[in-house]
């Protein structure tokens, strides 16, 4: 398998979105020019943080955790109750 | 001014190895040692660190010098302004020996900084020193000055004083000011000590806590101060036993097993715990701590992306392409995570368990084993007990509790509930007077 081969996911289908071709043309969406050879860099890294990430986003989806909202921040002035 | 010279004494016989120091104070020093000699002749003590040499980071800043962070793109900053920290250790009477070398605007676990040379272990210079604090760690830990401040978004106040065998300490999000300081996540960025016993930590601790008006993230809560050691019969000590005790070097096991039977000698009890899902908190930590400071980097990563280190460079590209939803999954986790610790505090006063799962490894390392042979990617590794508590904004603080084979440093990381920075140092004063790690030096001669 080269690196730039589509990864298998967990139930042992390949997902061929993320590719080095994927990575540049992120970045190039992103405005972010890639010197030439990043995105090999880039692309196992992706691929490792972007599969655990999958689990947690799944994990999130859960039935129990529907109405937990994102821990924010908001600024706090002298008498404010801050949310946070 | 004997303190400040016996300093410039071990930075001068040490540090050329050691790589701690960015920039030393030495003449500005002596001079502000002089002057805090005549004030104490005349009666007057500026506070509790009156005439104690202190050296901060390099992301903290001091009035009229540079704060790099430890990069080449900030080394000609000059900040006209004290860090609100740095403007209180001024107060209490604090002498600045100099600013601390650190991993790369923070972002990193290991102080191989490619700019301002590599941050050595002085137990074994050819072992790593943490990070990102690696300056602050190794600085207590050689006795180049009494205390440092470091600062901590996913371990890098906890990590280096594991890995250096000296006490630090993680505040409460919000208890201490981040004003001035060069920020890598904003919502879990804190500042806190290193110093080499748990009272002298709480002494500086309780110098820079407080509301800061100026920081919009500062705490209204200005908890007491209280006593530095305590009685720890019948403290509940909470153990996650299928994450805090597995997958372990086989010492680090060890030495947390020991430290914990010394405070259950002394009183205290061990309650298993459970948190669900704990595992799911590298993710989250990852993808907050590489979105939000590539969110802060945009500018300077497309002006110039050369200026960065490899690894950091590389860190913030990442975070530019991780998708909008994975972050805002990772800070509703967050919420159950911190809301599972709160609940879990009904049943226990405090969580205790290794702050890191391996101790030292070699100078630039990438990946670690530390169990069965097999090699893992460090940042993973290095931040699996220190992230629970930079998630859930609680405090923590790791205490030396033992040495490994290789006679290198291992520590004990102690969370507990929002603002118990007095208690988690009290519980740890109280174990360093029933154990001498804290006492213990590396070997100068060695150096």
């Amino acid at each position: 398998m080269t690196d730039d081969a589509p990864p298998r996911g967990d139930a042992g289908v390949a997902d061929p979105a993320l590719t080095a071709q994927t990575v540049r043309a992120l970045a190039t969406a992103a405005s972010l020019r890639l010197a030439p050879g990043r995105e090999a860099i880039l692309l196992p890294i992706l691929r490792v943080w972007l599969a655990d990430n999958a689990k947690l986003n799944a994990l999130m989806q859960a039935e129990a955790y529907r109405e937990v909202l994102p821990i924010t921040l908001f600024e706090c002035g002298g008498n404010e109750s801050g949310v946070r | 001014m004997e303190l400040v010279e016996a300093s410039l004494a071990r930075i001068a016989a040490t540090d050329g190895r050691m790589h701690a120091f960015i920039h030393i104070f030495a003449e500005q020093a002596r001079e502000v040692a002089k002057a805090m000699e005549l004030l104490i002749g005349a009666g007057h003590v500026l506070g509790p660190l009156h005439g104690i040499p202190i050296a901060l980071k390099d992301n903290i800043a001091v009035a009229g010098f540079p704060t790099t962070a430890g990069s080449v793109i900030l080394a000609d900053s000059s900040s006209t302004e004290d860090a609100a920290v740095t403007a209180r250790l001024r107060q209490a009477g604090a002498i600045f020996m100099g600013k601390l070398n650190m991993h790369e605007f923070a972002w990193g676990g290991t102080s191989a900084n490619p700019h301002y040379g590599t941050v050595a272990n002085p137990w074994d210079t050819t072992r790593f020193a943490g990070g990102s604090s690696g300056g602050s760690g190794v600085a207590v830990a050689a006795r180049m000055c009494f205390g440092a401040l470091g600062t901590d978004t996913g371990g890098s106040i906890r990590l280096p004083s594991a890995i250096n065998g000296v006490c630090g300490i993680r505040p409460t999000y919000g208890r201490v000011s981040n004003r001035g300081i060069v920020p890598l996540a904003w919502s879990m960025d804190t500042a806190g000590p290193l110093a080499r016993s748990a009272a002298d930590c709480a002494l500086m601790f309780n110098v820079i806590a407080g509301h800061d008006r100026r920081d919009r993230t500062s705490s209204a809560l200005d908890p007491d101060a209280a006593d530095t050691t305590c009685d720890v019969r019948g403290l509940r000590i909470g153990v996650i036993r299928d994450y805090f005790d597995v997958h372990l070097q086989s010492n680090v096991k060890d030495a947390v097993a020991r430290a914990l039977a010394v405070l259950v000698a002394l009183g205290a009890r061990i309650v298993d715990v459970a948190i669900p899902n704990i595992q799911a908190n590298i993710s989250a930590q990852l993808t907050i701590e590489a979105a939000e400071p590539s969110a802060y980097h945009q500018q300077w990563l497309r002006e110039r992306p050369q200026d960065y280190g490899e690894d950091v460079r590389t860190l913030l590209e990442v975070g530019e392409l991780l998708p909008a939803t994975h972050y805002l999954q990772a800070q509703r986790y967050r919420r159950v995570l911190r809301s599972d610790f709160l609940a879990a505090f009904k049943n226990v006063d405090v969580f205790i368990g290794p702050t890191l799962p391996f101790t030292a490894t070699s100078i630039g390392a990438t990946s670690v084993i530390i169990e069965d042979g097999v090699p893992e990617d460090m940042l993973a590794a290095i931040m699996r007990f220190t992230g629970i508590a930079s998630l859930t904004g609680l405090p923590a603080l790791s205490v030396p509790c033992g040495f490994d084979a290789d006679g290198l440093p291992i520590g004990m990381q102690i969370i507990g509930r929002p603002f118990a920075e007095n208690d988690l140092l009290a519980i740890a004063a109280t174990f360093q007077s029933a154990t001498d790690f804290h006492l213990r030096a590396p070997l100068f001669d060695a150096i």
